[in-house]
């Protein structure tokens, strides 16, 4: 049995502030239509990559990748099966890439959102492959990986602000359990 | 590790990021440099619905696409209608160069082009 609350949490607070993180990755995801719009093949950039990696950070593993396909069932219902899919394959093997390097290694919060966002787009662009049933999509890897980086490192300086406070809300009046 | 001692940014991950970005722009580049192609390829998942000459302008539809237009005009191809519903493949423009591509995930179509030389023809439409 996977335990998804930490010991020290009340539920109240769990739920609540695991609510708060969904709604920010559905209100990231709309933000993100507006950015990756310009981006070819329905790629996305990522930007809901802060909310797992505040996850992972703050709350712990299974949660976060609870947050990662509750984020596909959220896009798997508006905007259809093959975005869910890219979605999905896309959080995961971000959700991969940054939890080990988060875990692993002493590499820096811009770093990790940089190859967490690289990560993302890979995933996106194998399960696109799977669809297609062609490679002829990774030509568009190269341009990918360049916005990638670009928002890689605004997740990544977003993350290292946003994280101490939702750790800090999730933590603070231990008492009132 | 203790996420206190973790910084934002240091000198060795910088490097990384601008390596990463060097080689990105690169791939990026080069296939700008090649030669203008002499026929566009469309698939349809792994097989090999046409193969249009780059030469010949015009509109082209095929049944394996339904409702997809295909317009080659001044030696490059694009996409000018799809019953697609976010337009991706119409969006990114037309392409002439080997190495670039078109896609459309919900039709299950892309589009790359050929050198002249490379194109072993099984089919040519004129």
């Amino acid at each position: 049995m996977i335990r998804l609350k930490p010991e020290k949490v009340s539920a109240a607070r769990y739920v609540a502030v695991m609510g708060m993180l969904f709604a920010a990755t559905a209100a990231l995801n709309l933000i993100e239509s507006i950015l990756s719009a310009a981006l070819p093949a329905g790629m996305r950039v990522g930007l809901a990559n802060i909310v797992i990696m505040a996850a992972i950070l703050s709350i712990n593993l299974p949660s976060a990748a609870l947050l990662v396909i509750l984020k596909a069932t959220f896009v798997f219902l508006t905007r259809g099966f093959s975005a869910g899919l890219l979605s999905l394959c896309g959080g995961a093997l971000a959700f991969g890439v940054t939890a080990l390097l988060f875990r692993k290694t002493n590499s820096t919060y811009i770093l990790i959102s940089v190859l967490g966002s690289i990560a993302h787009t890979l995933g996106q662009l194998l399960a696109a492959r799977v669809i297609l049933g062609t490679g002829a999509i990774f030509a568009y890897a190269p341009i990918l990986a360049v916005s990638s980086i670009a928002a890689g490192v605004c997740t990544g300086i977003v993350l290292k602000a946003v994280f101490p406070q939702i750790e800090r809300v999730l933590k603070k009046n231990k008492n009132i359990t | 590790m203790e996420n206190k001692e973790r910084k934002v940014i240091n000198k060795r991950d910088t490097i990384i990021i601008v390596l990463i970005i060097i080689s990105a722009l690169a791939c990026l580049f080069i296939p700008k440099l090649t030669d203008r192609g002499g026929y566009a390829v469309l698939k349809c998942g792994d097989e090999v619905a046409a193969r249009l000459a780059l030469d010949q302008s015009g509109d082209y539809t095929f049944p394996e696409f339904e409702g997809m237009v295909f317009t080659v005009a001044d030696g490059a191809i694009s996409v000018t209608e799809s019953s697609c519903g976010d337009h991706t493949c119409i969006r990114t423009g037309a392409i002439s160069r080997s190495g670039e591509v078109i896609v459309c995930v919900p039709n299950k179509a892309a589009v790359t082009i050929e050198s002249k030389e490379q194109s072993d023809l099984d089919v040519v439409l004129k």
